[in-house]
C-alpha cells in the first residue's frame, strides 16, 4: 500500500511540476509544422488589449487557455497517442472527421450542402456572365475529392458525387461546358497523406483539358524532368496526427516551365512556377505557384500565339496549371476564395477570346461561403 | 443573502417574462453569472440556518469561514458541503500519504470520467447536431448521450472535488451513488446529486412540515421543493417543467405506482426509472420548451420522422464503445471487480497496475485536453 501511495504521489507531483517547468523553460513555438497552422504565442494583458480593441479580461483568459494548449510540452506526441487510443482502443472510425482507409488519410464531408453549393454556383455563374467574353463557352471541370474513391462501399458516410455534379450541371450547364474529371482519375493519383493530387499523374487530365481548348498534341511524362522531395507529410497527416509513412512530393519541370515568370498581381512580386524554397516551409505543397495566392499572372516568354487562359481555381489548380501554361502566352490564375471579382478587374483585363477554365474540387464546391462576390 | 443569486441568475428571466406581459417596461440586465453562485449561496444559507438552529457553532474566525465558502475544489460545481461536515477539519485535520494518494486516485478518476467519457459523449451530441439530420434514432441517441454525459460530467466533477479535498485532509460526503441503477424515481433522487436533494429536504421540505402534515399540504410542500429544484438548475421554463415532471412522477409513485412496480422484476424497475430520467434530461437539455416537446414527440415517431438515418447510424457505431464504457462505468461492477481482485491478490504487482491505471487515465485526459478545446462544463451554468 505504501509503495502504491509513494508511486502515485511521485507520478502526480512530477506531472504537476514538469509541465509548468518545461513550459517555462522552452521558448514559444510560432508554428505547428504538423498541423500547418500558427500557434498562439504569449502576450501580456496590455499588449493583448492593444492588439484586440474592445477585448476584456474574459477574452484574455480565453486567449491564455488557447495559448497554454497550443504551447503544451510534447503536444504532437500527446495528439498522436490520443488518436491511437481513440481509433485503436475505442474503435472509433474517425478523429475530428479524419480517417485512415486503405493506406490513405481522408476527411469526412458527409453532407451535400445544397444551399451553400447553390450560392457558390450563382457567384461563379455571375462571374462568367458579367465579365467574360462571348467567344466560346467557359469550361467547368470538377475534381473529385479523395472521399469519392475511398468511401465507395465503405462504412463511412458520404454524399453522392453524382448529386453534386448534377446540381452544378443544372446551375451552370447553360453557360458553361461542365466536365467531371472522375473518369480520368483514380485514388492512386492522390497523395496518401494530403487531399491533393500528384502532378506526376495528371497527364490524362491535362490532355483532356487541352483538347477541350483545341490543343491536340498529347502531353507525355517524357516531356518533363521529374523532381521529387521525400518526407512530405501532407495536411491530413498532421491534422489527424495518425502515424503514417510520408509521401514523396513530385513536380514536373522543363525548360519552358522554368523560364516562365509568375507575377503576384496583389503584391507585385515575381517568382518562378515552382518555388523550391517552399519545400522547407510549413506546407511543401506551396511549391506549386507559391501556394495560396489570390491573383497571379503567368508570363510565358517561349510562346507567342497570343492566347490567354483564365483559370478560376482552388489549390488543386496550382499543380495542374504548370502543365497547361506552356500552351499559352499568358495565364491568369484567380482564386475567388481570397479576392473579389471587382478587385480582380481593377488589376487585369480579359481577352474576349480567352480560354476560360473553372477548376474546382468537390470539397471546395461543397464548402459553405468560400467564394467572395 | 439570496439577492446576488436572484439578481445575477434570475434577474433577466423575470425581466423577460414581465416584458412579455408589459412590452418595453424593462430591459434585460445582461449580467455575467458569477461562477458557482448557486453552490456557494446554498452553502452560506445552510451555515446561517444551522447556526440559527444551534446545530453548528458560530465560526468566529472570519478566515476559516471564508475558507469554507471559497474552498476551491468544490466551489465551482459542488458538491454542496455543509459547514458541519468540515468544521472540525478546518481547524484540525491530518494529511497522510495514504489519504493523499487516495485523493489523487479519486481526482484522476473524476478527471477521466469528465474528459474521457462526458466530453466524448458531448462530442457525439455535437456531431449529431452538426450533421443536421433528424430521425427517431438521432433523437434517442442524442438523448441517451446527454443522459450519460451529464452524469459523468457532474459526478466526475464531484469526484475531483472529493479527491482534492482528501489531498488537503478534508472528507466531503458522496454526491452520487450509481443513480442509473435506481429502481424508482424516488430512489433516483436519493442517489443523484445527493447534496442538493438533502439540502432541499433539510432546509425547505422539513421546515414546511414535510410529510407530517395533511395530504394537501404535503403535496404543496413537494411542489415547492420541485419548483425550486427545477429553478435552481436554470432560469428557464424548461427547468421549471423539468421540476414539475419529477413532482408528477413522485406523486404517481406515492399514490400507487410504486406498488405496481414492486411486483415487476428489478430489471423492469431500472428500465422504467432510466426511461423517465432520460426523458427528463431531454427537457433539461433543450434550449426552450418548444424544442423539448418537439424532441420528445420525435422520439416517439411524431412529425413523421424517419426511423433512422445513415449518418446517425455511422456515429452510433463509431461511438459504440464509448457508450458501452459509459454504461459499464455507471454501475458499481468495475469497482466491485477491482475489490475482489484486490482481496485475492496483493502486493507489488497489483499496486503497480493500479498506479499505471491512474497514470494512463491522467495521460489520456491530458492528451484529450491538449488535442482540442472541446470541453463544455455543464455545471458551470449553475
Amino acid at each position: 500500500m505504501k509503495y502504491r501511495a509513494y508511486s502515485l504521489i511521485l507520478v502526480f507531483v512530477l506531472a504537476l511540476m514538469l509541465v509548468p517547468l518545461v513550459s517555462f523553460v522552452k521558448a514559444d513555438e510560432s508554428i505547428s509544422l504538423s498541423e500547418k497552422r500558427p500557434l498562439v504565442e504569449y502576450m501580456d494583458y496590455e499588449s493583448y488589449r492593444t492588439s484586440h480593441p474592445g477585448a476584456g479580461l474574459s477574452e484574455y483568459f480565453q486567449f491564455l487557455e488557447d495559448y497554454f494548449l497550443d504551447q503544451f510540452p510534447a503536444r504532437d506526441a500527446f495528439r498522436k497517442y490520443l488518436v491511437l487510443f481513440r481509433i485503436g482502443a475505442l474503435a472509433q472510425f474517425d478523429h475530428h472527421g479524419y480517417y485512415e482507409l486503405d493506406g490513405h488519410l481522408g476527411k469526412l464531408d458527409p453532407v451535400l450542402n445544397e444551399k451553400a453549393l447553390a450560392h457558390a454556383l450563382s457567384i461563379l455563374e455571375g462571374v462568367a456572365r458579367e465579365n467574360l467574353g462571348n467567344e466560346g463557352k467557359p469550361l467547368f471541370a470538377l475534381i473529385p475529392d479523395k472521399n469519392v474513391f475511398l468511401l465507395k462501399n465503405s462504412q463511412y458516410p458520404s454524399y453522392a458525387y453524382d448529386a453534386l455534379l448534377g446540381q452544378i450541371d443544372e446551375a451552370l450547364g447553360e453557360g458553361m461546358d461542365v466536365l467531371s474529371l472522375l473518369p480520368h482519375l483514380s485514388i492512386d493519383d492522390y497523395y496518401r497523406t494530403d487531399p491533393h493530387w500528384d502532378q506526376k499523374y495528371l497527364m490524362d487530365v491535362a490532355n483532356l483539358l487541352l483538347e477541350q481548348f483545341g490543343f491536340f498534341e498529347t502531353l507525355a511524362i517524357q516531356d518533363f524532368e521529374l523532381q521529387s522531395f521525400d518526407d512530405y507529410w501532407g495536411t491530413y497527416a498532421g491534422q489527424m496526427a495518425w502515424p503514417v509513412a510520408p509521401d514523396t512530393l513530385n513536380w514536373l519541370s522543363n525548360d519552358t516551365i522554368d523560364k516562365m515568370v509568375v507575377w503576384d498581381l496583389v503584391t507585385g512580386e515575381k517568382s518562378p512556377v515552382y518555388e523550391t524554397d517552399k519545400l522547407l516551409s510549413v506546407d511543401p505543397y506551396d511549391l506549386f505557384l507559391g501556394g495560396a495566392k489570390a491573383l497571379l499572372r503567368i508570363e510565358n516568354t517561349e510562346q507567342h500565339n497570343g492566347r490567354q487562359l483564365i483559370v478560376f481555381r482552388d489549390s488543386f489548380g496550382s499543380s495542374l496549371i504548370p502543365l497547361l501554361a506552356p500552351y499559352y502566352e499568358e495565364v491568369l490564375v484567380i482564386d475567388l476564395r481570397y479576392i473579389a471579382m471587382t478587385s480582380v478587374l481593377e488589376r487585369v483585363s480579359f481577352e474576349s477570346d480567352a480560354d476560360v477554365l473553372f477548376l474546382f474540387s468537390s470539397s471546395v464546391a461543397n464548402s459553405p461561403g468560400v467564394f467572395k462576390k | 443573502m439570496l439577492v446576488p443569486l436572484l439578481l445575477f441568475k434570475y434577474g433577466d428571466f423575470f425581466i423577460r417574462n414581465i416584458d412579455q406581459v408589459f412590452p418595453g417596461m424593462l430591459s434585460p440586465l445582461g449580467l455575467v453569472l458569477p461562477i458557482g453562485v448557486s453552490f456557494y449561496t446554498f452553502q452560506i444559507l445552510s451555515y446561517v440556518i444551522d447556526v440559527y438552529r444551534r446545530e453548528v457553532e458560530v465560526e468566529k474566525n472570519p478566515f476559516y469561514f471564508l475558507m469554507y465558502v471559497s474552498f476551491f475544489p468544490q466551489l465551482i460545481a459542488g458538491p454542496i458541503v455543509r459547514f458541519q461536515t468540515i468544521q472540525k477539519e478546518i481547524r484540525n485535520r491530518k494529511v497522510t500519504l495514504e489519504l493523499f494518494a487516495s485523493g489523487i486516485t479519486r481526482f484522476v478518476t473524476g478527471l477521466g470520467k469528465k474528459i474521457l467519457i462526458a466530453n466524448l459523449l458531448a462530442e457525439f451530441g455535437q456531431q449529431l447536431s452538426l450533421a443536421g439530420t433528424r430521425s427517431v434514432l438521432s433523437l434517442w441517441a442524442g438523448a441517451l448521450a446527454f443522459t450519460f454525459q451529464i452524469y459523468f460530467d457532474f459526478s466526475g466533477y464531484s469526484d475531483m472535488a472529493i479527491g482534492l479535498g482528501r489531498m488537503f485532509g478534508f472528507q466531503f460526503l458522496e454526491n452520487f451513488d450509481y443513480p442509473y441503477l435506481s429502481q424508482s424515481i424516488t430512489e433516483f433522487w436519493r442517489r443523484w446529486h445527493m447534496s442538493l436533494g438533502s439540502w432541499f429536504r433539510d432546509y425547505v421540505y422539513i421546515p414546511m412540515g414535510g410529510s407530517r402534515v395533511s395530504s394537501w399540504k404535503m403535496i404543496r410542500n413537494l411542489w415547492v421543493v420541485w419548483l425550486l429544484t427545477g429553478f435552481w438548475h436554470g432560469a428557464s421554463w424548461n427547468f421549471v417543467v423539468w421540476g414539475f415532471f419529477y413532482f408528477i412522477l413522485l406523486q404517481m409513485e406515492r399514490i400507487g405506482l410504486s406498488k405496481i412496480l414492486d411486483k415487476a422484476g428489478s430489471a423492469v424497475r431500472i428500465v422504467y426509472t432510466f426511461f423517465f430520467v432520460n426523458l427528463g434530461f431531454v427537457l433539461f437539455n433543450a434550449d426552450s420548451l418548444t424544442e423539448a416537446l418537439s424532441n420528445i414527440g420525435g422520439m416517439f415517431g411524431g412529425q413523421a420522422l424517419k426511423l433512422w438515418d445513415p449518418l446517425t447510424l455511422y456515429y452510433v457505431k463509431s461511438y459504440a464503445l464509448v457508450f458501452l464504457l459509459a454504461i459499464i462505468a455507471s454501475t458499481p461492477y468495475p469497482k466491485r471487480l477491482w475489490e475482489r481482485i484486490r482481496n485475492r491478490t496483493s502486493g507489488f504487482i497489483l499496486d503497480t497496475v493500479a498506479a499505471l491505471g491512474v497514470f494512463m487515465v491522467l495521460f489520456l485526459s491530458t492528451a484529450q485536453l491538449v488535442d482540442g478545446s472541446f470541453n463544455p462544463f455543464l455545471y458551470f451554468r449553475f
